[in-house]
């Protein structure tokens, strides 16, 4: 269709491209392929993260309404940093999993982001063990070359971090991790890769284990994440990104209290970003524009964060500043959407235009019968439009006697009802009909 | 000759004109019947000026024939047959009769009588038809007075005569000439007595001769002063008035009462004057001045007045003047009837009844024969009347009309004038306010001050009728208020205070824009309070967008701005709001809300206030609370695709902000069918495009070597012909540990984790570390890894095939 287009596809890019979008999710990789649009956001973002290479850090809040794309933004811009060499972090918020909490919530939370903990070459996530190595091994040449003791090289590299809250058990934790490289005691490694995934529960127990007196509990998740930022450093990355998604539980959380004790470890987060007392650290947070502005229970309601956040004279002469830390997505239009139909035929065809299934005026067509379908929805919330457009490639590629135009009338797509869990408001007490809430749950169906 | 009669007529408009600045009149005087010196209005030039030209007509071209008719034969001579001594003027002995002029003196039985006007005489027949022996007039020197009770005795008859009087009425008659007849408690009997004379003298001896003509002005003026004196009586009133009527015409005398009867409300009749004046202007088809509709309107033989008409004179006189020229500007035209003027006398005097002197060939309209001017008339003076009501029932009730609590009854244009200096401190805390304020427009007045003086039914409280005749109060005497009950504003009563201004473009009732300015004012105004800081911003973007948003004339510019301030006094509440949100579409609504949005974002922060006064609104407008924040993200972002700032899509409620417009579908919300725009998909391709480069330099892929054939290296790859001289396992530069693990694993496509761990053991290394930091290599050197997944572990064939060197794989 376009010179836009051009360009081999990795198979495996491919691949899991079309699997995921199949499946309705946000791909893992290959984004940069079907992205439309957004230049100014993705530049933005690329140059907090050259900012994170450089020692800096950074804070963005990514806002969107249900189906404008966030997590698939949060994706690739995760993608982006761990072609830049950063170690990513990412989860999404859930009732279990906050910033702040005494239940444990934290804690799960940070064994969700240690569990994703991903680099460039493990890129969904399990990177922990490999990141560990890669600073051992580091030492360890170090060590040869300086003729000095392993343990030695590591306590120099690692005293900066024994310096942080909590430092001093990290470094334990990570030389007893060596210890047990070194003295083929793979229970004591494993301990090590436990601890450093938050996977202790007692002190007693770490203690037991490694030595150590502390674990990563509740209180000490921020803290963590801090020292892993120093820690992949160390080990020759360029730096941290943690990527928390569905940032509206929070928003969810009824008990006032614990809601504004978890948007207070916010505004750490956001104070330590912006003043920049943190280094190669940055803060990805995606949410609705409730979870924002909300002035009861979003983060609005905190007023040191309001100040913060309020973005920047957007109504005094509609200018757009993407340097403030908001960072507002739009849904797509449709135009928007027609393009990104040309970029998954690309990709399908794996890049090669020869290789089209379908005409251009396949596309019109097949928005046409979604339009009529489910009405606007079909473009302002696409996954389901995707997920059907990609399944009837598929089916396609493996008939190619079938003509799309016999396929189209078959096309079921459903609408995309708007989950609670973005809608932000509860019901319950905003007393808000639930009229429009469909039961359904967001999964279409394509029948052949 | 022509020159001499040109002269004539010049010295007589002279001297008439002369006669007639002397004695003022106006059509009103007379009605109120006060000798207050009324303030003079420029509509009383209008009739005088047509008197001037009538006068300069009838002179020079006399229009005018009279002639006097006895009944039953007509006559057209002054010779009345039958009678002998009909030479008036001369007496046939001194005792018979004789006149006594009007400076003349006589005493009759020792009663000294000063003034003449007056037939003294033994002997003087009543004029033929009559059927006198004896005019009534004639004082007969010889007959018996006597001084006692006159009421002694039968009742006066009506037509009396000076003969059949009993000694002691001659008496009390004799005695009322003498004193200058003037007495106001005098019989009326005894007035008309003296009247017949004139009558006699007026419409008989004239005829004979120059003496009487001469005399004719004084016995006009002694008419009109007895009018004025005895005018109460309507009989006489009707004689006397008619026949200043007729000498007027007959004698070129122009009567100061002609015209506007004597100070009844209403005549019953129109006098001949009146009728003169209002048929010329009708003549000429000139609209009629409000004065003389009035006179029209009172003098009409069908009009009567209810009690507040003739209660209130005055407010009725100053209301109707007011209501006619407020529905007919400069007056009401009317259309000439075919009916010609006649103008009759009847005289009073049984001396010369029957007689019917009549002056006609006027070649005027006559006016009183129509009725479609009058019903005009009548339909105005009843309004003023419904007006006047309240205050002529305060009056009967109190018998006042002066007291601030009986004007606030009255219409709103009618106070003005009638405060006095105590009762206009009313408005000194408006006016100190205003002036205090400097140059500024609009001052915040306190209620409480404001109805400290002005009467209300419960002290310190203003109910909303109250209100909004304070209102209009005070749109009479030049202020507006906001808010103001009177347009749909709330009661004033419940708030601190109301914003005054000088009303600058008048008192006009706001149109309906003006009624949606204020409702979303309203609101505006509660969300950019909301953070307690209504600042300027979001005043002026307020004020701004509704003006220009709803054309508003200027006078509801200036109120809007006046309720504008008030509402930023007062904390503004959701009192009657729901009733006027419910007639909006629910286009309208959503317009409405957008504005609000962006009021509230005005100065370029949403507080958290502002939020929650939002999702306060947005229920009362019938959307969901949780809308709110979608529709910021809306104002937020761009509204299409472009890689610079780009102007946001704020909704412009300027040109979105119709309210009975039709809605507007925005472009995102609801197409009727799927329609493309190419351009904007060529933009959006342009955007992507840019993106792609960003991000084609951060995955930055071998394909591209590939797709240039070969030719040119992408920095920092090596091509395959780089590779075939050094092998990729060389490039990859590792430690010796790891290239020897790397070599082991080479061979195979896929390994078990733990099969990978163990070759790492043997090796010396570290498998996770020495994996990232191969694979990281490889990222550098062709952009992929050599090693993917974490269990099983694949080798990426495509890379060792590409790029790595027979000898390295064996």
């Amino acid at each position: 269709m376009s010179e836009s287009n051009t360009g081999r596809i990795r198979r495996r890019d491919r691949d899991t491209i079309l699997q995921s979008l199949a499946a309705g999710v946000v791909p893992r990789r290959g984004q940069q392929h079907v992205q439309v649009g957004r230049a100014g956001e993705i530049k933005a973002l690329i140059e907090d993260l050259e900012r994170l290479r450089d020692g800096g850090s950074a804070v963005r809040f990514v806002i969107g309404r249900y189906g404008s794309g966030k997590t698939f933004f949060l994706h690739l811009v995760r993608s982006i940093a761990l072609e830049r060499q950063l170690v990513t972090m990412h989860a999404d918020l859930a009732p279990d999993r906050r910033l702040q909490a005494s239940g444990g919530q934290a804690q799960n939370l940070y064994q969700e982001l240690a569990r994703n903990l991903s680099t460039r070459t493990s890129p969904e996530g399990g990177a922990m063990p490999g990141v560990v190595e890669r600073f051992v091994s580091k030492a360890l040449d170090e060590a040869q070359q300086k003729d000095m003791a392993p343990t030695q090289v590591m306590q120099e590299k690692l005293h900066r971090l024994s310096q942080m809250v909590g430092g001093y058990d990290f470094a334990s934790v990570v030389e007893a991790y060596w210890q047990g490289h070194h003295e083929g005691r793979e229970e004591l490694r494993n301990s090590a890769v436990r601890w450093l995934r938050g996977e202790y529960s007692t002190k007693t127990d770490a203690r037991k284990d490694l030595g150590v007196r502390t674990h990563i509990d509740d209180r000490a998740v921020y803290d963590h994440i801090k020292l892993l930022a120093q820690f992949v450093v160390l080990s020759g990355y360029e730096g941290l990104l943690v990527t928390l998604d569905e940032m509206v539980n929070l928003f969810k959380i009824a008990h006032t209290q614990s809601r504004q004790s978890n948007y207070e470890q916010i505004l750490r987060m956001v104070n330590d970003c912006l003043q920049g007392t943190v280094e190669h650290l940055g803060f990805l947070f995606g949410g609705t524009p409730e979870f924002l502005t909300d002035p009861r229970r979003g983060l609005y309601s905190y007023d040191a964060l309001r100040t913060r956040l309020q973005e920047n004279a957007f109504a005094v002469d509609g200018l757009r500043d993407l340097s403030g830390p908001v960072v507002r997505l739009p849904n797509l239009t449709q135009e928007e959407l027609y393009v990104l139909l040309t970029r998954l035929r690309h990709v399908q065809a794996g890049g090669d235009p020869e290789k089209y299934l379908v005409p251009d005026g396949a596309l019109t067509a097949f928005m046409e019968h979604c339009f009529q379908r489910i009405g606007a929805e079909y473009f302002q919330t696409p996954r389901n439009t995707i997920k059907a457009f990609v399944q009837l490639m598929a089916v396609l590629d493996q008939n190619p006697d079938v003509s799309w135009k016999e396929l189209l009338g078959r096309v079921e797509v459903e609408d995309d009802a708007v989950p609670e869990i973005d809608r932000g408001n509860d019901a319950v007490e905003t007393g808000e009909g639930a009229a429009d809430i469909g039961d359904d749950d967001g999964l279409a169906t394509f029948r052949l | 000759m022509e020159w001499f009669w040109i002269l004539a007529a010049g010295a007589f408009v002279l001297i008439w004109l002369v006669s007639r600045a002397a004695q003022p009149k106006s059509p009103y005087q007379s009605f109120t019947g006060s000798s207050e010196s009324e303030p003079r209005t420029p509509s009383q030039e209008v009739p005088r000026k047509h008197a001037q030209r009538r006068a300069a007509r009838t002179t020079q071209t006399p229009a005018v024939t009279i002639t006097v008719s006895t009944s039953p034969s007509v006559g057209n001579s002054w010779a009345i047959p039958g009678y002998r001594d009909a030479t008036p003027g001369t007496c046939r002995t001194e005792s018979h009769r004789r006149w006594v002029p009007p400076d003349g003196e006589v005493t009759v039985k020792g009663v000294e009588i000063p003034g003449g006007m007056i037939y003294v005489g033994s002997k003087m027949a009543g004029l033929p038809g009559s059927y006198r022996s004896v005019d009534p007039a004639l004082i007969n020197p010889h007959i018996a007075v006597r001084a006692g009770s006159e009421d002694s005795g039968e009742e006066l008859s009506y037509w009396t005569s000076y003969a059949d009087l009993s000694a002691e009425r001659r008496y009390a008659y004799l005695q009322w000439l003498a004193g200058g007849r003037s007495d106001p408690e005098v019989n009326i009997a005894y007035v008309f007595l003296f009247f017949y004379g004139l009558e006699r003298r007026l419409l008989f001896d004239t005829g004979a001769g120059p003496t009487a003509l001469k005399e004719v002005p004084v016995i006009a003026a002694e008419i009109e002063r007895l009018l004025n004196l005895y005018g109460d009586n309507h009989s006489f009133h009707n004689y006397a008035a008619n026949l200043l009527d007729y000498i007027w015409l007959k004698f070129g005398c122009p009567s100061t009462r002609g015209l506007y009867g004597s100070s009844q409300q209403t005549s019953w009749r129109m006098s001949a004057g009146l009728k003169i004046e209002l048929g010329e202007l009708v003549d000429a088809k000139e609209p009629i001045p409000d004065l003389w509709a009035l006179s029209w309107f009172l003098h009409h033989p069908a009009t009567s007045l209810r009690t507040p008409g003739r209660r209130c004179r005055r407010e009725f006189r100053d209301l109707f003047l007011l209501r006619y020229r407020e529905k007919f500007g400069a007056g009401m035209r009317v259309r000439p009837p075919k009916k010609r003027l006649t103008v009759e006398y009847r005289p009073a005097t049984p001396s010369l009844y029957a007689n019917t002197f009549r002056a006609e060939n006027l070649d005027l309209p006559d006016v009183e024969s129509l009725t479609a001017p009058l019903t005009k008339l009548k339909g105005v003076a009843e309004t003023v009347q419904d007006e006047l009501d309240a205050y002529s029932r305060w009056v009967g009730r109190h018998e006042e009309g002066k007291s601030l609590e009986a004007l606030a009854l009255l219409p709103a244009a009618l106070i003005p004038g009638r405060l006095s200096e105590d009762q206009r401190a009313i408005l000194k805390p408006v006016e100190s306010r205003l002036e205090d304020d400097g140059d500024a427009r609009v001052a915040l007045v306190p209620v409480r001050e404001l109805i400290e003086r002005w009467p209300t039914k419960k002290r310190g409280t203003l109910y909303k009728n109250e209100a909004k005749k304070l209102a209009a109060f005070l749109a009479s005497v030049g202020f507006g208020m906001e808010p103001d009950p009177r347009y749909g504003g709330p009661n004033p009563g419940r708030s601190d205070s109301v914003a005054m201004y000088r009303l600058a473009a008048g008192d006009d009732e706001p149109g309906e824009p003006y009624g949606w300015a204020t409702l979303l004012l309203h609101l505006g105004a509660a969300v950019a309070s909301a953070d307690e800081d209504f600042s300027e911003e979001e005043e002026r973007l307020l004020e701004g967008h509704l003006e220009e948003a709803l054309e508003l004339s200027a006078s509801e510019r200036l109120r809007l701005r006046a309720h504008l301030r008030w509402l930023m006094s007062e904390p503004p509440d959701f009192r009657g709001i729901r009733a006027r949100i419910k007639v909006l579409s629910e286009q309208e609504r959503e317009a409405m809300a957008r504005f609000l949005l962006s009021v509230a974002a005005a100065d370029g922060k949403l507080e958290g206030r502002e939020l929650a006064m939002l999702e306060k609104i947005y229920p009362l407008l019938g959307l969901e609370p949780g809308r709110v924040h979608s529709e910021i993200h809306s104002l937020a972002i761009r509204p299409g695709p472009a890689a610079e700032p780009v102007t946001v899509d704020r909704g412009t409620p300027a040109q979105e902000f119709q309210i009975p417009g039709p809605p507007q579908p925005s472009r995102e919300t609801s197409p009727d069918v799927v329609r493309l725009d190419a351009s904007r998909i060529a933009a959006i391709q342009s955007e992507s495009r840019k993106a792609a480069d960003l991000l084609h330099t951060i995955f930055a892929e071998e394909a591209e070597v590939e797709a240039s054939g070969g030719a040119t290296a992408v920095e920092g790859t090596p091509l395959k012909s780089e590779v075939a001289e050094e092998g990729g396992l060389a490039l990859l530069r590792l430690k010796d540990s790891q290239q020897r693990f790397l070599r082991r694993l080479l061979p195979r496509e896929t390994w078990s984790r733990i099969e990978v761990e163990a070759v790492a053991r043997e090796e010396g290394i570290m498998a996770g570390g020495s994996i990232e930091m191969i694979n990281e290599r490889c990222f550098e050197l062709w952009d992929e890894p050599l090693l993917e997944g974490g269990d099983p572990i694949e080798v990426n064939h495509y890379l060792v095939t590409e790029f790595f060197s027979e000898e390295e794989l064996r």
